[in-house]
């Protein structure tokens, strides 16, 4: 049971949608991906209602599930032209498509092998290949990680870096933080059926606190003002300071060193994600919601 | 359109490379076989017999049709599970999801998978048909009798499947697909039992019962009503299963 939440994605887009288990996520991507119709509101893609034309995820959408479900009688190759004719694919274009997501899924070799074969990252390979074999302008991946060895991992996300600079837009849910960090330029956290945050991933990028002696905030703040696009003394001896683009925070404590000012601390001023999460998980409630 | 005949190649093929369904075809062509060299034996055993009758009955009504009727018999058990994995199957693979995520109409689906194993069972009464067919050259073989009986089995064959799916969209469990379509198969065959208690079974039972319907074309008569009534059985099954699906993705 999801409550009343609203989500928008741009092309080019990667979200992240985090949750503990039973969350709602897989209720929600199954929604975005038209599987399930809501009880109300709508869901749309590019301005038309998936319920009443369901047809337009045909085209559009790409869905791969938490276990990539096949059948298991056909061969990988089947398998994809299987996938490609439901979705009204034919001849060249079909095989052409399928002989790229192939190559670069590093399916070739396994082509000819029948799916109830394969371990769970190769099926997981070929449930993703079946996502993206239409191109579709937006693709919902359940666990797209699964069983993925690192480097295939990494191909898989070069694939999906790629999919995103041409225009698609991407929602992952996953368990690991750290996929959504390096993936994702967006994340949202459901917690309980609700959307507790969506905020863009890296807002808070370059924007640190730091803590020097008392009395000495206003001369830190001198120091610092040729690094800094911004600079506010949130209480005495604390300042957050946003860094300009391209300054790397290791000249920050040199600097403020050599003008003869004592740095008593310096940390992100943003939570991290693994912060936000614990926090949203263990029942708080969330900064950027 | 397009979307149900991508459905139906895809369920065809898969049909088609899957071993059971071969096997369950290879025992009953073996079975019905064997009941043909059985009752062609008890035709030539009474041949002085039916010699001295003014109008006997033939190759045809002696041998060919009971052998069609004995696959109708057959048919009851093998339909529920041939359709058993149809949509139960598939929900249960997690499959399922995945084909209305790809935006397929629901009787796209539900028509595709039906036409597939339709098309398989139809293959299966051809070679069926073929047993009695090979002695055509050597005896007398009444073909209009024989198309009728054909006829007759082909519309059972489509009832029965459209009860397995119907039954199929209503569980994710193939076993119990295939229980339920067998109970709704035999219940549909009760009135089979009219002729032994006829006191159990008014105008309406009978009506509903298939081998009212079944029984004439076996005899050579094609009448519009017995083909109206499989055609509407089969309409009611696929529309609850459609219904069912549909509803599914609706409210998961």
């Amino acid at each position: 049971m999801l409550s009343p939440l609203t989500l928008g994605l741009r092309a080019g887009e990667v979200l992240g949608l985090l949750g503990v288990n039973g969350a709602g996520k897989s209720t929600a991507l199954m929604l975005m991906a038209a599987v399930l119709a809501p009880d109300a509101g709508r869901v749309e893609l590019n301005g038309v209602d998936l319920a009443e034309f369901p047809n337009r995820a045909r085209d559009h959408i790409g869905y791969l599930p938490e276990q990539a479900p096949l059948w298991p009688e056909l061969t990988v190759r089947e398998q994809l032209d299987a996938h490609g004719r439901l979705r009204g694919r034919r001849g060249a274009a079909l095989s052409v498509a399928r002989d790229e997501l192939l190559q670069r899924l590093d399916l070739a070799p396994l082509a000819q092998r029948l799916c109830a074969q394969l371990s769970l990252g190769q099926r997981q390979r070929v449930g993703l290949a079946c996502a993206l074999l239409h191109r579709p302008g937006l693709l919902v991946l359940d666990e797209p990680g699964n069983g993925l060895d690192p480097l295939q991992a990494e191909r898989v996300r070069a694939l999906l870096r790629e999919r995103a600079a041409d225009g698609a837009a991407i929602v992952i849910s996953t368990h690991l933080l750290a996929e959504v960090e390096t993936q994702c330029t967006r994340v949202a956290i459901l917690h309980e059926g609700a959307l507790r945050l969506d905020a863009p991933l890296h807002a808070h990028a370059g924007e640190w606190r730091i803590a020097v002696q008392p009395g000495e905030s206003e001369r830190a703040r001198a120091v610092l003002a040729p690094l800094a696009q911004s600079i506010a003394i949130e209480e005495d001896a604390r300042l957050r300071v946003q860094l300009r683009d391209g300054v790397d925070v290791a000249a920050v404590a040199p600097a403020l060193l050599a003008a003869g000012v004592a740095l008593r601390g310096l940390e992100p001023a943003a939570w991290t994600l693994a912060q936000t999460f614990a926090h949203i998980a263990g029942g708080g409630a969330a900064r950027a919601a | 359109m397009m979307a149900m005949i991508a459905m139906l190649r895809v369920e065809l093929r898969r049909l088609l490379l899957r071993p059971w369904p071969w096997v369950l075809a290879a025992a009953v062509l073996g079975w019905l076989g064997w009941n043909l060299l059985l009752g062609l034996g008890e035709f030539l055993k009474a041949q002085a017999h039916l010699a001295t009758l003014p109008a006997a009955p033939g190759y045809t009504d002696i041998v060919a049709v009971p052998l069609l009727a004995q696959f109708a018999e057959i048919a009851l058990l093998l339909v529920p599970i041939l359709s058993m994995q149809s949509l139960a199957g598939e929900r249960r693979a997690g499959t399922l999801p995945l084909l209305l995520a790809q935006g397929l109409p629901a009787a796209a689906i539900v028509l595709g998978k039906y036409l597939a194993q339709l098309l398989w069972l139809w293959l299966l009464l051809g070679l069926v048909l073929l047993l009695p067919l090979l002695l055509a050259p050597a005896t007398h073989l009444d073909y209009g009798k024989l198309a009728a009986a054909a006829l007759g089995i082909a519309l059972l064959l489509a009832a029965l499947l459209a009860v397995g799916v119907a039954a199929s969209a209503f569980t994710r469990q193939p076993v119990l697909a295939a229980a339920l379509a067998l109970a709704l198969t035999l219940a549909l065959w009760a009135g089979a039992a009219q002729g032994r208690a006829p006191q159990l079974s008014g105008p309406l039972l009978r009506w509903l019962s298939l081998p009212t319907h079944l029984q004439p074309m076996l005899r050579g008569l094609v009448a519009t009503q017995d083909l109206a009534y499989f055609g509407i059985l089969v309409a009611l099954a696929l529309g609850c299963a459609v219904q069912r699906l549909a509803r599914e993705r609706a409210v998961g």
